[in-house]
């Protein structure tokens, strides 16, 4: 199972609370570990598994919004989902805008939140599968001769190879060659496929 | 017939020796006798009887000794050549002499005892061997020198013992008689014995007849005649001396009586001087420090003695007043008229008291309480007192009593006083006006009757309890109108004092406070209503931190309860899981109900209710309460509470309200607090009036134009506060009897102090 390499962090001020989700986490079979405040969160060592954090909008010290804040900042990708005694509309549009999984109000059923777990460490799964993905391919793109990156950037933006040489002032079997090639190193099987490629590595997150 | 050179044997007829003793003797107490009068006797009569003594006394040792010679038998005739008889007798009447001289001098030493025994028993001695020599026998006397030296000496001893005795006895007492009847019968025997012994030194040779010429024979006839003769004289000798004796003793009785009398007289006199020189002296010191003027005048009306008061009060002294063109009564009385009306009380001097106006050495008239006293020899005494001082003071006192009563009279409060016994002595008009009575009506106690019946206990007490302890008191009690209303009135007395801080008793002033009671309540009232209102404000502030504090416990409930679900519900089934999550939910479960309870406390509209109250308790109560409150707010909380600490009476629901509103405002202070921790330390400790709380925050604090108003009501500092908060919380406080006040924080923020009586 995918899930068993998969863990679920709580931050809690309430013990009582904290108790009743580990609890609840395991008995149906998840990792968990709790945290009673954000700093232990952050002092902690984390495996780089796919993960979720379940997160008491109220702690203590700083609120869970802006601890949500902190961890985009310090780029730290982790699906969050929040829970709260007494939410308010603004407070949860702000919270699913930062990119929340979920708001759920205590109490909450459990199968929400579950199902919110669930549902957050399969996003988090396939944002690292994507991310993986766009490392191999980012590996790929350093192979590419400036040349060729230029010639790859127009080939997607739909330009022919006749276009191309006179743009760049060589000739249409050196176009040609360049395509090629980049196409050998970017591992491509097909026109479509670098395109897709390509869209890919624009839209990784700008640092 | 007698045989040249062979002594004649005498013998002694005993008859006559018997006879020469008892002469001996009666001389010797004639001798110790008459020593006694020559002792006491002064000038020619001493030379009466030192003379007459030792002419008696003389004959007498004379005629024991010529009497031994006659008790001398020879056996020859034997005449006396009568000149020598006659020199020996002179020579003991000289001895006898110088022996009464020394025993009659006022002191005996060994000198003179050794001096006057040598001379008298020379005389003796002379008187006894010049009589032997008188003898006129066919014999030649010779004598043994042993015998004669002894004699002599024994003449001395004799004379010496003589001396002494006759020294000691010549004063009068008691037993002198008898003691001179022994002394002298021992004297009498001594001088025998030197006699006979001197006797027995002669021994006597035959020899030719002796010369006859002036001699005589002694005839028995004659011999009794010298011995009846001598005893006649000694007898008389002895009697004159008695006589004179007693004569003498009772003149010295009488001089002694008249001395003690003088002496008596003289310390009567004494004492009586005494007494005089001390009257005087009492006199004199009055005179001269009594601060009253004494003015002693003659019949003619002038100072003849004026007392240092005078001197000092007028200016003058008596020197002064005595020069000639000097007239002290135009001095002091100017006026001739006045001048002649005083000098008329002078003469008068009627004893009666009047008031003169005196013009004094300076100038200043000053106002003398005077009177004139008669005296027997025609003088008169002025007594008087500068009494200026006192006028004035009286007038003052006057004036000022006058003024206060126009004052107290125009005064817009009731003014009463009393005095040291408690009953009231005064009341001004406004009281009487609104009480509508008569001033005797209320004097005394009669002004309780206004006071309302309910109140009259109490009003006394205080008053009562206050005057014994000369304190301050401020009461209030309903006293009737005129028109038969109970108004209120606010009552303040205070002890007053005279100049010299003696208790004098109260005063008091009343003001009718009915308006003002009746405004207080409904400020009371509204100021409940308020409170309440405020109470739901804050409840609707705190909605939000109490549903999560109900929902979390919920949470954790429903968590735990689907957690034992799961596990229940798991392949194989995890029990011990299952039976720990439905234990956590049952104590969620507790802590939600716990929650609930401590709500409804704070939401239920009950009147105050006063208990034993632990503070430190409140504190936590309502910590839990604001525990979200506080984590929300990142807000840091310490507690210092002090253990011990006495409870407080009070309303436990209303000191909580206090504490969570001086906690909330904390927070709220501290929302904005970005650069600094948001710390909020509540403490609790023992004060010397109670129990002292205290919350201090790091917030923005209080500015001193905030800090005037803060609790004041509808002041507030919070976009969306109403302003009550503190307001009520202070009179939450006031109410427990305690105090609330804010002050600076040590660095940043406020600290608000809550003090509370502690329970009595």
């Amino acid at each position: 199972m995918t899930e068993a390499q998969s863990i679920v962090f709580v931050i809690d001020d309430d013990a009582a609370v904290r108790k009743a989700l580990d609890s609840l986490i395991r008995s149906v079979g998840l990792p968990v570990q709790v945290f009673g405040s954000a700093q232990e969160f952050l002092q902690s060592k984390r495996p780089n598994v796919p993960s979720v954090l379940v997160l008491d909008i109220r702690l203590p010290g700083i609120s869970g919004l802006d601890f949500q804040r902190e961890l985009t900042e310090a780029n730290i990708t982790i699906p969050i989902i929040f829970i709260t005694g007494h939410g308010d509309i603004p407070m949860s549009v702000r919270a699913m805008k930062a990119g929340a999984v979920e708001f759920l109000e205590k109490p909450f059923k459990e199968q929400g939140l579950l199902d919110a777990i669930h549902l957050a460490l399969e996003r988090d799964r396939t944002r690292r599968e994507r991310e993986a993905e766009i490392a191999v391919l980012q590996e790929r793109e350093k192979l590419l001769t400036p040349r060729e990156h230029e010639v790859v950037r127009m080939v997607v933006r739909g330009m022919l190879n006749k276009q191309i040489a006179a743009e760049l002032g060589t000739a249409e079997n050196t176009v040609k060659v360049h395509r090629s090639r980049a196409m050998e190193k970017m591992q491509a099987q097909s026109l479509a496929d670098l395109v897709k490629m390509v869209e890919r590595l624009q839209s990784r997150p700008t640092r | 017939m007698i045989s040249p050179n062979t002594a004649l044997t005498g013998s002694y007829d005993y008859s006559e020796v018997a006879r020469s003793i008892l002469i001996a003797i009666a001389a010797s107490y004639a001798a110790l006798d008459l020593t006694g009068r020559v002792t006491v006797a002064r000038g020619r009569v001493r030379l009466a009887w030192l003379s007459g003594g030792a002419i008696a006394m003389g004959i007498g040792i004379w005629a024991m000794h010529f009497k031994g010679m006659l008790a001398f038998r020879l056996p020859v005739p034997v005449e006396y050549h009568w000149p020598t008889v006659l020199a020996s007798l002179l020579v003991a009447i000289l001895a006898s002499a110088v022996a009464l001289y020394v025993a009659s001098r006022q002191k005996m030493g060994p000198v003179e005892a050794l001096t006057g025994g040598v001379i008298m028993a020379c005389g003796i001695a002379g008187m006894h061997y010049i009589g032997m020599a008188a003898m006129r026998l066919p014999a030649i006397t010779q004598f043994s020198a042993l015998l004669v030296t002894f004699s002599i000496l024994f003449a001395i001893l004799f004379s010496m013992a003589a001396l002494l005795l006759a020294f000691d006895l010549r004063e009068e007492t008691k037993w002198t008689v008898p003691r001179r009847l022994g002394s002298a019968t021992v004297m009498g025997a001594a001088v025998s014995a030197m006699h006979y012994t001197g006797m027995a030194a002669a021994s006597f040779v035959p020899a030719s007849p002796p010369d006859l010429s002036h001699a005589v024979s002694i005839s028995p006839v004659g011999d009794y005649g010298l011995f009846v003769a001598t005893l006649v004289v000694l007898f008389a000798a002895i009697v004159t001396s008695s006589v004179d004796r007693r004569a003498s003793a009772e003149l010295q009785r009488r001089n002694q009586e008249l001395e003690r009398r003088v002496a008596e007289r003289t310390l009567q006199l004494e004492a009586v001087n005494h007494e005089l020189r001390k009257q005087k002296e009492v006199f004199q010191k009055i005179f001269e420090n009594i601060p009253v003027m004494i003015v002693l005048l003659d019949h003619g009306g002038r100072h003849e003695l004026v007392n240092p008061e005078w001197e000092r009060t007028i200016g003058w002294t008596l020197k002064e007043i005595r020069e000639p063109n000097l007239d002290i009564f135009a001095e002091a009385f100017p006026d001739l008229q006045y001048r002649q009306m005083v000098k008329g009380d002078i003469a008068a001097s009627s004893n009666e008291w009047a008031d003169l106006k005196v013009r004094v050495r300076d100038g200043r008239v000053i106002d003398v309480a005077a009177t004139f006293v008669h005296l027997s020899d025609g003088s008169s005494l002025f007594i008087g007192k500068d009494i200026t001082e006192w006028k004035r003071t009286q007038a003052e006192l006057r004036e000022s009593e006058a003024r206060f009563r126009l004052v107290a009279d125009s005064a817009p409060v009731m003014i009463w006083m009393s005095g040291t016994d408690k009953l009231c002595t005064y009341f001004n008009k406004p009281w009487l006006d609104f009480t509508g009575r008569s001033i005797d009506r209320e004097l005394g106690k009669g002004w309780a009757e206004g006071v309302h019946p309910e109140d009259l206990r109490s009003c006394m007490v205080t008053y009562i309890q206050s005057f014994d302890r000369r304190e301050e008191f401020r009461m209030e009690y309903r006293l009737r109108r005129h028109d038969g209303e109970y108004r209120w009135v606010l009552d303040i007395g205070v002890p007053r004092f005279n100049p010299d801080g003696s208790f004098a008793g109260y005063i008091g002033s009343c003001i009718d406070v009915t308006e003002q009671r009746r405004a207080e309540e409904r400020l009371r009232q509204t100021q409940r209503d308020l409170a309440r209102v405020a109470r739901i404000v804050i409840m609707g502030e705190l909605t939000a931190s109490i549903a999560h504090e109900i929902n979390q416990p919920l949470a954790a409930v429903a968590t735990n309860a689907s957690a034992s679900l799961h596990w229940l519900a798991s392949q194989p089934p995890n029990l011990d899981e299952a039976r720990q999550a439905m234990a956590n939910a049952m104590n969620e479960a507790d802590r939600a109900s716990d929650v609930i309870k401590r709500l409804r406390t704070l939401l239920q509209k009950t009147p105050p209710q006063l208990q034993a109250v632990n503070v430190n308790e409140v504190i936590r109560d309502v910590l839990a309460l604001v525990h979200r409150e506080l984590i929300t707010g990142g807000v840091a909380t310490r507690t210092e509470l002090a253990p011990d600490l006495p409870t407080v009476l009070g309303d436990r629901v209303q000191l909580q309200q206090v504490l969570l509103n001086l906690i909330m405002n904390a927070v709220d202070a501290m929302i904005t607090i970005k650069d600094r921790p948001r710390t909020l330390l509540i403490k609790s400790a023992i004060d010397a009036e109670g129990v002292m709380v205290e919350v201090q925050d790091s917030g923005t604090g209080l500015d001193p134009e905030q800090a005037s108003r803060i609790f004041d009501s509808f002041f507030t500092t919070k976009p969306e506060g109403i302003g009550m908060g503190l307001s009520i919380s202070r009179s939450i406080v006031e109410a427990h009897g305690g105090r609330l006040r804010a002050e600076p924080g040590p660095s940043h923020g406020a600290v608000f102090q809550v003090i509370l009586p502690k329970a009595a």
